[in-house]
């Protein structure tokens, strides 16, 4: 239901200290925020401050960006973005990244794959498939300016990503007709 | 194929407070005899109120209600066990102080939400989880002697009890604090969440001039007439019987009889309906002799009783007999209802059953022959469930647009609205125009109760269905099936729609959809997120394997591997929820105008 209702009305509403409004925005775009701040690696402490400011930033500068107010999930991605990446260091972003997350829980059999599917994807696809997947779904504007991708190759990139899941989920499903029958 | 599912019970969980002082107090022996007798009357009590024990631990006890399987009123059932047990440990108490000098002081914690259970049909194994140490921490703060209830609990009994707020705490291992509300009261025999029976009848003129006809018309060829109402659970088929008894009683006798939960006492209901013929007529129900005896042992007495007493009334006028919630009936009550339709001699009784189409999932012999005429009740349209909506939440009380954004999502339930509406004006600014917010948890366990009633296939088609969408067709639900399953589909998928799950989907070939937007939602959460992710991706190879597939089959396979992915990487942990922003703006903002 939330995806029906204008952007330009939530942010005006916020802007008239209307707390629906506010809500609003963050019910809209908060995936969107966190999983941008995510795709770049940050750890969940990191990713959560670069999160928070981002919002902090929008509250202070919401009167100034009237005018980006149809577009506030792209000005969103994009302050996330670059938040990030200034956490990161900009040494740091200019590097491939390498994924600093806690183990996983150890697990055997069918879970163990599963996992490693998801956890073996190339990180260019991790990254986009993250950030594509939010709920709701993003604009190719908003991820976009989340991963600072060109928006024309979004689409292929998104189809390239599913045709890798899809090839290394194949040899999992087949097993798992096998245990089912 | 999985058989675990997630489901939503009620957890009532009890320690005996200060039990170390007592065992200082008392010789191991006796304190043994006295904790075996507690937790004989805590397993009587719960077993009593449809509850398991699920465990001992120490000196706590753990039932747990809805397991094997879930009942629309499990919260209740938890809340009068608890205070039922309450009663009886002060009872056992006497006993205990004269043998022992001592007393028991028990501390309880009652929490209601989603647990991960196994196959009810191999005795359920159960996971316990945040529900479970949410009811632990509730017990752990209570005084001696208190029930605490959790929020969600107190939400689904609200109306039965009388509850005092306590602080809210935070338990171990969380950052949100939790609500609690002490229990000091609970009223016998009201539902959970009263019904408003009270809202002026929309839309079911059509219904009510049928019933009407039936019982002007007489006869028929018969003295007796039976007509059933069926209908899903909230469409409104208990307000339809009120508004007609209401008419009819203008010109007949009415009397008003209602299926216990437990189904089984075809005398109780004929005890209903006896003690109302008794007060409107002003003489003692004694027609024949000593029949309505309610531990009648012979099944012939009472129903010829039955019979007596309905004909005894029809010779001074019409009577009209109603039976609301027929679907738990077992069979010797719907043998009654058989038995008066075809034995009664006297014209003029009119008998109307209501009950959910699950009647004729547990006995299809109903429809064949003994449900005489069949009234099927249908959701309201939109613009009715919308009128509906304006008349419970009061004059002036809906902005614009609002009633008709209730209605759709109730999808012309005239239950889901009003218990949406309840939830949102409980709320200081109900978000109007907005996301409605969650499923109210009354509602929530309505479905689960359907679901719930399945067969072990019949749920796992749905679940499979669930995953193809609210519409799918025959075909896609095949394909993802486990083999062996595949042969007996068709068969299963009918009798979903015999239950009223699905109906048959005119858009497109061999189609069916799910009757309710939320039963396509309950059936889908209830599979664990493992599976989601592969069956998600066995739905999208088989649409990227078709030979001919159509152009939007790329989007909706990008969408089921978009799920699978999804489900994947919240399991490998790489999805925690988004934080709540701490920022706000500071009231209004001054806008400037752009550059």
């Amino acid at each position: 239901m939330g995806a029906s209702i204008d952007v330009r009305d939530l942010a005006l509403a916020a802007a008239a200290g209307d707390p629906r409004g506010w809500d609003g925005l963050v019910e809209r775009f908060g995936g969107l925020v966190w999983s941008t701040t995510r795709a770049y690696g940050l750890s969940p402490d990191d990713g959560a401050d670069a999160a928070q400011t981002t919002w902090l930033r929008l509250a202070e500068q919401l009167g100034r960006l009237q005018d980006q107010y149809g577009q506030l999930g792209v000005w969103l991605a994009a302050t996330a973005r670059r938040e990030s990446l200034r956490l990161l260091g900009a040494a740091r972003a200019a590097e491939p990244l390498t994924q600093k997350e806690p183990s996983p829980p150890p697990s055997s059999g069918r879970d163990a794959l599963l996992w490693r599917v998801v956890r073996e994807l190339p990180e260019h696809c991790r990254r986009l498939l993250r950030v594509l997947l939010t709920t709701p779904p993003p604009s190719h504007e908003e991820v976009s300016a989340a991963l600072d991708l060109p928006v024309d190759g979004i689409a292929a990139a998104r189809a390239a990503c599913f045709q890798e899941f899809r090839h290394r989920m194949a040899t999992i499903s087949i097993r798992t007709e096998v245990e089912d029958s | 194929m999985q058989r675990e599912v997630r489901k939503t019970v009620s957890v009532v969980f009890s320690d005996v407070a200060g039990s170390t002082a007592l065992a200082e107090q008392l010789d191991p022996e006796s304190l043994r005899r006295a904790m075996t007798r507690y937790f004989e009357v805590a397993r009587r009590v719960h077993q009593r109120h449809g509850g398991v024990v699920e465990k001992f631990i120490g000196d706590a006890v753990m039932a747990v209600f809805g397991i094997p399987h879930v009942h629309e009123d499990d919260a209740l059932r938890a809340v009068r066990a608890a205070w039922e047990l309450r009663e009886q440990v002060a009872d056992l108490n006497h006993e205990l102080e004269r043998e022992l000098g001592v007393a028991l002081h028990v501390r309880t914690g009652v929490n209601t939400g989603l647990v991960l259970a196994g196959d009810a049909h191999e005795g359920q194994a159960f996971v316990g989880g945040d529900t479970v140490n949410v009811a632990a921490r509730l017990e752990h703060v209570a005084g001696a002697g208190d029930v605490l209830l959790g929020e969600a609990t107190h939400k689904l009994v609200a109306d039965a009890v009388v509850v005092q707020p306590v602080a809210p705490f935070v338990p171990r291992g969380k950052t949100a604090p939790v609500a609690a509300f002490r229990l000091l009261e609970v009223t016998p025999g009201v539902e959970g969440l009263a019904r408003r029976l009270d809202a002026p009848l929309v839309g079911r003129d059509r219904e009510l001039a049928t019933l009407e006809d039936l019982l002007d018309r007489g006869g028929g060829g018969r003295a007796c007439q039976l007509v059933t109402v069926l209908g899903d659970a909230g469409v409104g088929k208990t307000r339809l019987l009120h508004a007609f008894a209401e008419r009819a009683g203008r010109r007949a006798l009415v009397l008003f009889g209602r299926c216990p939960a437990d189904g089984s006492a075809a005398a109780e209901v004929v005890g209903q309906l006896a003690a109302q013929a008794a007060a409107a007529t002003g003489r003692p129900p004694a027609w024949g002799s000593g029949w309505l005896d309610p531990v009648a042992t012979d099944p012939h007495a009472l129903f010829r009783g039955a019979r007596r007493l309905v004909e005894t009334l029809a010779r001074s006028g019409r009577v009209v007999v109603v039976l609301d919630d027929l679907h738990l009936a077992e069979q010797p009550l719907l043998d009654l209802v058989e038995y008066l339709r075809d034995f009664t001699g006297e014209a003029g009784v009119l008998l109307v059953a209501a009950a959910r189409r699950e009647l004729l999932a547990r006995w299809p012999w109903w429809t064949a022959r003994a449900a005489g005429a069949v009234l099927d009740l249908e959701p309201l349209g939109e613009a009715e469930a919308a009128e509906l909506a304006v008349h419970l939440a009061g004059p002036g009380r809906l902005p614009a647009g609002a009633a008709r954004q209730v209605a759709a999502w109730a999808e012309g339930n005239p239950l889901f609205v009003e218990q949406l509406l309840r939830q949102l004006l409980e709320r200081p600014d109900p978000p109007w125009g907005l996301d409605l917010g969650p499923v109210p948890p009354a509602v929530e366990a309505l479905v689960a109760v359907e679901l719930d009633h399945l067969t072990a296939e019949e749920r796992t088609v749905l679940e499979l269905a669930s995953v193809a969408g609210r519409v799918f067709d025959w075909a896609s639900v095949a394909a993802l099936a486990p083999p062996r399953l595949r042969p007996r589909l068709g068969g299963v998928l009918l009798a979903l729609a015999r239950r009223g799950l699905v109906r048959a989907w005119r858009g497109q070939e061999d189609a069916f959809s799910f009757r309710h937007r939320l039963l396509r939602d309950a059936a889908y959460q209830a599979i664990p997120k493992r599976e989601r992710a592969l069956l998600h991706v066995r739905a999208a190879e088989r649409l990227a394997e078709a030979v001919s597939a159509p152009a939007e089959d790329d989007e909706t396979v990008g969408r089921h591997l978009g799920q699978a992915y999804r489900y994947l990487a919240q399991l490998a942990g790489e999805e925690p929820p988004p934080p709540v922003p701490a920022a706000r703006p500071p009231g209004r903002v001054p806008v400037e105008a752009p550059a």
